[in-house]
């Protein structure tokens, strides 16, 4: 991999001249030159995600992802080549928007229960053969949940809920629930530090119940 | 609502896991690329960005974009 970056530093334009080039009105010849790298970058990237039309979408994509670089190349900072940063924010445009295509039917119906409440968990556990392990899947299971039920708020449990146990996506989760993926990450990161705190003043070891199962 | 064990047993693992120093997706993103480059010039990206890594590894859809970035610019850089 290291003459990957020997290659890399071969490219035609600087990346000071890069966003020199694309200041507005842009050259031309560098946007066409930043498009075809986007176009091949992204080709390759969705290989596995897009079997039909792949060429086409990832065009499609590109064109997206050129005016946001343009709109946002003062806030490249020179920390990688600037085709990277390009490369990422395309990439980043093309995945949002397929996942929003591909879960697009899912809606606050799907993370609330029936009533419209957040819905209660319960441990599903028969398969489960030893009555120990039983017993102690059920026991943390219960702890979990009263837990979640007495130290978080509605919209950690939502979340919680949703990306945790359902296992949607938590950009569409958090479209729904009026907020980013960003943010979701941040709600589902302070009720994680809620449980596993509430878990410690009771006593009770994860890491020894991860082992024991 | 039901769980099986593989999902409580994921649930647990990550409540177990969690550090109060995680960064969020944004954060994240805006050292994606330098993360990628340090790993296709095959150096440590995992001890330079160790809250990236971390992230990375607990974000599905930040992952999924560290593994597409990872084929694209793996091309680009082929043929520059």
């Amino acid at each position: 991999m290291l003459s990957w970056f020997k290659k890399i530093k071969r490219t035609h334009y600087s990346d000071e001249e890069w966003v020199k080039l694309l200041r507005r009105p842009p050259d031309e010849k560098a946007i066409h030159e930043l498009r075809e790298i986007l176009r091949r970058g992204l080709i390759n990237a969705l290989a596995s995600r897009i079997k039909r039309d792949r060429e086409q979408i990832a065009e499609d994509y590109v064109q997206e992802a050129l005016l946001k670089i343009l709109d946002n190349l003062e806030s490249y900072r020179y920390e990688a080549r600037f085709t990277s940063w390009a490369m990422k924010i395309a990439i980043h445009e093309a995945l949002t928007d397929l996942r929003r295509k591909h879960w697009k039917d899912i809606s606050l119906n799907n993370l609330n229960g029936r009533d419209g409440s957040v819905p209660i968990i319960e441990v599903y556990s028969s398969e489960d053969p030893a009555p120990d392990y039983e017993t102690g899947l059920r026991l943390m299971m219960q702890e979990l949940q009263r837990i979640m039920e007495e130290s978080l708020t509605e919209k950690q449990r939502l979340a919680i809920t949703s990306v945790m146990v359902q296992g949607l996506p938590a950009d569409q989760v958090a479209k729904l629930m009026g907020t980013n993926r960003n943010n979701m990450y941040k709600l589902i990161h302070d009720a994680r530090m809620k449980i596993k705190h509430e878990f410690e003043k009771n006593g009770i070891e994860l890491t020894d119940f991860l082992d024991k199962t | 609502m039901k769980l099986n064990r593989t999902i409580l047993k994921r649930i647990i693992r990550a409540i177990a896991d969690t550090r109060a120093d995680e960064i969020a997706c944004d954060e994240c993103f805006r050292e994606l690329d330098r993360f990628v480059e340090l790993k296709l010039t095959g150096k440590s990206a995992e001890e330079a960005l160790p809250l990236v890594k971390y992230h990375l590894d607990h974000c599905p859809a930040c992952r999924e974009e560290y593994e597409a970035l990872f084929e694209a610019l793996k091309v680009t850089g082929k043929r520059m």
